[in-house]
């Protein structure tokens, strides 16, 4: 079952594929391993992304028993490494049982201890706690969409800028934009459906084989002159804010005059400072872990937050697949005052968004966005809470 | 959340000693956290062995999807003086769920195990990388 293959034949595999010779592969990993053991004596811990985790664990003095003369010893203290899998690593390993969930047993434990400590109650708190349980995580759910849903409110209510006003109103506009191109898109491929096409037309003719397809069409040609007629208008309405934007901005930057905050507010409209690259999001990974592969330093992850907070909800939760885009730098890039102003806003949201959620952490993140970028307190005066803001500056 | 209070909460007086270890910008509100990132991890692996950033990259991905694709068919390998890597299959299990009041039937599992080679645990056993920053 479990074939063990030799440290040679790994070498030859890895040297293959790397295109190497075996010899260049066998040291490679030699010095690996050197790396791995010299980190883990003088930081503790050491990940390689993709593959795990190695760590020291440190195990107190306990009791124990010899065990060939069964007398008692005493254990000293002394350190484990332990090594935790990725989560990728883990399902892989893991295929060939996926997707097998654990089954409740019908039958509840008669046989336990708890018969014996409360026999008439055991049908009493095996619906107690099932009930108020069942109903809490969802008041949870809806408070937090209900946070979601606040957000792009809440943002105007702050943004007294002008910039982010503007960009929760264009972002509703597109949306709706877009509804109207899918929405009137649909009959137009009626009329062409000789054409054999792939599967969202097919399901079309299902839906409009009788009179009212004619009537889809009839108002599809009718719509068309809204369509066209909201089109002008968004493009009006896109052409003005465009122009009148960069005035705001002007006229609320005139009072911080830093000479790094400037080109970080305008960021967020037009993330044109540094180049942007499109990246999805692979099983197991986390906004610390992408900065750490791309930017080459984690702590840097709230920038990518804050480029991609229109489509992230929460930061700790982002799903495989999901498009990101985040800053492109070369391979030996160091923080400049961009990066780190960017980073500093992102901590910014987190805050913004933290404290719409009443958390007590809230405070720690207008910190750790001043200490990226001092300057930040000015401008976050008006929408931070005094007490969080005193707290900031204290540190 | 990645950071938590106890970590922001402490005086701040230790950071210059914890920035030492390395060049990379740190802010001081981590500087409790003492950990090998993985790109400290590829420079210090490139000084090593004298290749470029990139080329360190590629081998240590091209090292990991290896020992993942060894790992997923099963077969489990031995590194010297790091350890070895095996695989176990769990068998389906029984547990009571205090919670609920139920037993469940948890499924089988296939899972890696590390036992650290008998060198790498001795050397570190009584090492302190706190005091070795």
């Amino acid at each position: 079952m479990s074939k063990k293959i030799t440290f040679s034949d790994l070498a030859e595999e890895i040297a293959s594929r790397a295109g190497k010779e075996k010899g260049f592969s066998r040291n490679f990993l030699r010095e690996l391993v050197g790396v791995i053991e010299s980190s883990l004596r003088n930081h503790g811990s050491v990940s390689i992304s993709g593959f795990g985790k190695f760590e020291l664990r440190w195990m107190d003095e306990r009791e124990g028993v010899h065990p060939q003369t069964g007398e008692p010893i005493q254990i000293p203290g002394q350190n484990k490494v332990v090594f935790k899998p990725w989560k990728s690593l883990r399902n892989h390993v893991n295929r060939p049982y996926a997707g097998m969930s654990s089954q409740i047993l019908p039958d509840t434990p008669e046989s336990g201890s708890k018969e014996q400590a409360s026999p008439q109650a055991t049908p009493v708190p095996s619906d107690a706690p099932f009930q108020p349980e069942s109903v809490a995580p969802d008041e949870e759910f809806q408070s937090s969409k209900a946070g979601v849903e606040n957000d792009p409110f809440s943002l105007d209510l702050s943004a007294e800028e002008g910039d982010l006003f503007g960009l929760v109103d264009d972002l509703q506009e597109s949306e709706e934009d877009e509804e109207l191109v899918i929405v009137r898109d649909r009959p137009p491929f009626e009329e062409e459906s000789s054409i054999p096409l792939s599967a969202p037309p097919a399901e079309a003719p299902v839906q409009l084989q009788s009179d009212e397809l004619i009537e889809q069409v009839e108002r599809a040609g009718s719509f068309r002159w809204s369509w066209l007629a909201a089109a002008a208008v968004m493009i009006m309405v896109i052409l003005a804010l465009y122009y009148t934007l960069p005035d705001i901005q002007r006229s609320s930057l005139t009072d911080t005059s830093a000479n790094g905050a400037p080109a970080t507010v305008e960021q967020p409209v037009q993330p044109a400072i540094t180049d942007l690259v499109q990246i999805d999001v692979l099983d197991g990974e986390s906004l610390w872990q992408i900065a750490e592969e791309r930017l080459g330093n984690p702590y840097l992850w709230p920038w990518i937050y804050h480029i991609n907070r229109d489509r992230l909800s929460d930061p700790n939760q982002i799903e495989a697949g999901d498009p990101l885009l985040i800053p492109e730098v070369n391979d030996d890039f160091q923080p400049d005052a961009t990066a780190l102003a960017e980073t500093s806003l992102g901590y910014l949201d987190l805050y913004i968004q933290a404290r719409q959620e009443q958390s007590e952490e809230a405070r720690f993140f207008l910190w750790a966005a001043a200490s990226f970028n001092p300057e930040i307190l000015d401008e976050a005066r008006d929408l931070a809470d005094p007490a969080d803001l005193a707290f900031a500056q204290q540190q | 959340m990645y950071i938590t209070s106890p970590a922001v909460g402490e005086d701040s007086s230790t950071d210059e000693t914890f920035c030492t270890a390395t060049e990379t910008y740190r802010p001081n509100i981590y500087y409790s956290i003492s950990r090998m990132t993985y790109s400290e991890l590829i420079d210090k692996l490139s000084e090593e062995l004298g290749l470029t950033k990139t080329e360190t990259r590629t081998l240590v991905k091209t090292t990991v999807s290896e020992c993942t694709e060894q790992l997923g068919q099963g077969n489990g390998f031995s590194i010297p003086d790091l350890g070895t890597f095996t695989t176990r299959v769990k068998e389906v299990q029984k547990v009571y769920n205090p919670h609920y009041d139920k037993y469940l039937l948890v499924p089988p599992k296939r899972v890696v195990e590390f036992s650290p080679a008998k060198s790498l645990k001795e050397g570190l056993k009584f090492s302190r990388p706190e005091e070795n920053e």
